[in-house]
């Protein structure tokens, strides 16, 4: 329930002697130079940078820019990295504190003569329907048998797939008193905190369908993936076995590029763990099948664009835009 | 994706047959494994550092295989043939056995109540009579390097250490004591270092370096000695250089540290049945009773063997496909989990070996039916479901008006939901403060501090980026800005916004305002104070 806090922050000092010009106006770097310049030199002076940043009214990934770019003037100042940590209690321990373990909650939710155990996971929809699968399994599952932390589910995420939206919207669907087959689907937007390159971005757009009803097959997804795709375009598919961890069983599906002269992967999909659909409450017999794609990679490959950036973002030329003739796939 | 680099020939000497790369492809496609490429030592050195200097390197072809990240038993030459020979039903899985010495006679080791607050974990077992080869020797390097990257989570889940047993002697202890206290001349050195040294030696360490945090602030640090004070080593940051493996090296001693119980077994079972394949009474393992601080005891490795029962008609049902029982078990033994029918034909034993930890519920099962039925074998088709379609009405909305302004002439955007914080507040002249904007915690770039509250500055941007294009530029974007908002689950909410910009020689006011005379037309709001809308100065 305790984790270290950590602060850190750089210490700098002005070597002696060199300082550049003056540039136009105050930048960044200047104010911090002038401001070192009243610290007394040596190893016992110098700044620390979040006390700078605070004090100049500056963001302190901004003072640190300017650090690094004053250190690679060469020996203008000397700075280095320190860390500071403090024990603080997580958001978890705080909840402990306040409301007291998961075991004694429990206990206390229970009435004096007791409730079947499928009962008491089912109708705690959420933390503790789905901390119990992962930690010691469930619902016909061995579960992964790890420390799952609701603290650690709680943290907010840019989501880096749409399937968390179909999460949500299976949860409300659960939430219905009767269950209702459902088809849906979504395109939106995604975000990656990776590399930017020539075909990745920071965010970019996913395509997903998803039907839910009782008894689907594999055989339904493969058919409804071919109809799907045949609208697009796209005839000769293959699948191939993959691992998604919210999906068992899994599909890669491939098609061929007859410019490529290669199979080319367009699309993954699967069928809905238990573990994921049954704490929710949906009925036993309920399968979800599920598929997804980017829209950026096909729309890429079929016009075919070799930097991600003509197509999403303020970089696009307009012209492109301008000129392009009507979308038209299923001709 | 893990990746598994394997020697061509080798590959082919052990699956007893060769394969052009078109047919090798195909198996592997079937199975569920990527051949992602085919290169050589001297490609790869090449591609890296140029030809220079890949002079004299191995043109040996390598295949690069793509594994699934939960396949385990699949991250080394051993377990990938082993797999697929199953597969096409060249061989029978192995049945790995776990033999226990008689008392007194088998290595034990010892965990002290230290560790319990910085590496509580701790399991082990032996590898009797192993004979290496080069290739042999380096598989196991490259399996414990994989598992570390993968299950083990870059060594912060689990570490594994593996020593010459000859070198050193039981019984083992697993404590933790004060850098300062811990002596040892570690893998490769030529002299002692304390722990203490050892974090300053590993700092510009290119390898080493990215472990150290693992336990660098902790008050004491894990280790490992043998019953003479030989250290065998510091996990997860280094072996000691005593007991090193070695071609020649007969009896491996491995152990599993970490603070994942659960996947330090899984690790330790992967370990011992890939190799114990070498060993002389092959796939056979050695026990090591390992002893808890509360002096509760447990032998190592689990090798646990777990029956399943799975109906034929959930497999037919959940796949699609009509197979009868005992078909359908000779497709899961294929998979390596040995089935066979049971009951009166209307249900199906299956054991699941200590190699296929991913198998937590029956739909894995189903899985491997499948893959062994293959995927591209079964009939695709349509579900029955009856549904009544309807557009989320915000979209439908935003489509009917983006037809309707481009028809006005103004072309659409489509620009980036995240940006830096001067984009959205001391470029417009407000402080970052006022906006409520959602920031995020680990930008890469300045370029995606914060999600925008208003759409402008993205049509800026792209004016900018389009400078030379002929004017007037009339840009519009009807998208998502994102505020902070306490009464949601999530703190933040999504806003659908609208934008038009006209950019010219001239300000052209007018044809802005005249767009949204027009677009409140469309959307039948009347000009007027009290029910409708109407345009005031703003300040800014």
């Amino acid at each position: 329930w305790r984790r270290p806090h950590e602060a850190w922050g750089e210490r700098f000092r002005v070597a002696a002697g060199a300082l550049p010009a003056a540039a136009m106006s105050p930048s960044v770097a200047e104010l911090l130079l002038q401001r070192l310049e009243r610290e007394p030199p040596g190893p016992g002076g110098g700044l620390c940078s979040l006390e700078a940043a605070a004090a100049l009214g500056l963001d302190h990934q901004t003072l640190v820019g300017a650090v690094k770019s004053l250190q690679a003037l060469g020996e203008v100042i000397e700075a280095e990295a320190r860390a500071a940590t403090r024990w603080e209690l997580s958001a978890e321990g705080a909840e402990v504190l306040r409301d007291g373990s998961p075991e004694v909650r429990l206990f206390r939710s229970l009435p004096a003569d007791g409730l079947p155990q499928s009962d008491a996971m089912v109708s705690r929809r959420g933390p503790q329907g789905w901390g119990g699968v992962h930690s010691q399994g469930g619902y016909g599952s061995q579960g992964y048998k790890y420390e799952w932390k609701v603290e650690e589910a709680r943290k907010n995420l840019l989501r880096t797939h749409t399937t968390s939206a179909s999460a949500r919207a299976l949860y409300h669907l659960a939430c219905q008193d009767k269950f209702t087959p459902v088809k849906y689907f979504s395109i939106d937007r995604v975000f990656r905190n990776e590399s930017l390159d020539a075909t990745h971005l920071a965010e970019f757009h996913q395509v997903e369908g998803v039907v839910a009803d009782r008894g689907l097959t594999l055989g339904h997804l493969m058919g409804t993936l071919r109809q799907f795709f045949t609208k697009l375009g796209i005839t000769k598919l293959r699948f191939k076995p993959a691992y998604n961890p919210y999906t068992e069983p899994s599909m890669e599906v491939f098609s061929y590029h007859e410019g490529l002269k290669k199979w080319v992967e367009v699309g993954n999909s699967g069928v809905f763990r238990p573990e994921m659909l049954l704490p929710m409450g949906l009925p036993e017999n309920v399968s979800v099948i599920a598929w997804g794609l980017s829209l950026e990679r096909p729309t890429m490959i079929k016009y075919g664009i070799n930097n991600i950036r003509e197509l999403v973002g303020h970089r696009v030329n307009l012209q492109m835009v301008y000129d392009s003739p009507l979308c038209r796939l299923d001709v | 994706m893990p990746t598994v680099s394997v020697r061509r020939d080798l590959l082919f000497r052990a699956l007893g047959r060769s394969y052009t790369d078109e047919e090798f492809d195909e198996l592997c496609f079937e199975f569920g494994l990527e051949l992602d490429d085919i290169t050589s030592e001297k490609d790869i050195i090449s591609k890296e550092k140029g030809e220079g200097k890949a002079e004299g390197a191995s043109d040996i072809v390598l295949y690069k295989i793509d594994v699934p990240a939960n396949r385990y038993d699949l991250l080394c030459l051993e377990g990938l043939v082993r797999g697929l020979q199953v597969f096409k039903e060249r061989i029978n899985l192995p049945r790995y056995e776990k033999i226990i010495p008689a008392k007194g006679e088998g290595q034990r080791l010892i965990i002290t109540e230290e560790t319990a607050k910085v590496r509580p974990h701790a399991v082990a077992a032996v590898l009797r009579n192993i004979t290496f080869t080069k290739e042999r020797y380096d598989s196991f390097i490259d399996l414990q390097e994989k598992l570390h990257q993968n299950i083990c989570r870059r060594r912060a889940l689990v570490a594994i250490g593996t020593h010459d047993l000859d070198t050193i002697a039981g019984p083992f202890t697993f404590t933790a004591k004060a850098p300062p206290e811990i002596k040892f001349k570690p893998l490769n050195q030529s002299q002692e270092y304390t722990a203490s040294q050892m974090m300053d030696l590993y700092r510009t360490d290119s390898h080493l370096r990215h472990y150290l945090h693992l336990i660098e602030n902790k008050p004491l640090y894990p280790v490992i000695y043998d019953n003479n004070g030989v250290v065998l080593s510091m996990p997860p940051i280094i072996n000691g250089d005593h007991s090193k493996i070695s071609l020649n090296t007969r009896n491996v001693f491995v152990e599993c540290t970490g603070t994942d119980m659960t996947k330090a077994k899984i690790v330790l079972d992967t370990i011992v049945t890939m190799f114990s394949e070498y060993c002389e009474k092959p796939f056979t393992v050695e026990a090591v009773e390992v002893i808890l601080p509360n002096g509760k005891t447990h032998i190592y490795p689990e090798l646990a063997y777990r029956k399943e029962k799975v109906k034929p008609e959930l497999i037919n049902k959940k796949i699609g496909i009509s197979e009868t029982p005992s078909s359908l078990a000779k497709l899961l033994t294929r998979m390596c989990l040995k089935s066979h029918v049971i009951g009166n034909g209307n249900n199906i034993e299956i054991e699941i070996p200590p190699t296929r930890a991913d198998i937590i519920h029956a739909c894995d099962i189903v899985e491997d039916a499948a893959i062994a039925y293959g995927y591209n074998n079964i009939q695709m088709t349509i579900p029955k479901t009856y549904t009544i379609a309807n557009q989320l009405p915000l979209n439908k909305l935003t489509e009917l008006l983006r037809l309707d302004l481009a028809a006005a002439g103004f072309t659409e955007a489509l620009t980036f939901a995240l940006c830096s914080q001067e984009d959205i507040a001391d470029k417009l002249g407000t402080d970052i403060s006022t906006t409520k904007a959602v920031h995020v915690a680990n930008p890469k770039t300045a370029e995606f501090q914060v999600a925008r509250t208003t759409l402008l500055p993205g049509l800026l941007k792209t004016i900018a980026a389009n400078r030379k294009m002929p004017l007037p530029l009339k840009l519009f974007e009807i998208s998502d800005i994102v505020v902070k908002d306490p009464s949601k689950d999530v703190g933040a909410r999504n806003y659908r916004h609208l934008c038009a910009i006209y950019y010219n020689k001239s300000p052209g006011f007018e044809i802005i305002h005249g767009l949204l005379d027009r677009v409140m037309q469309l959307l039948e709001v009347p000009p007027s104070e009290e029910n409708g809308y109407v345009i005031k100065a703003t300040e800014g």
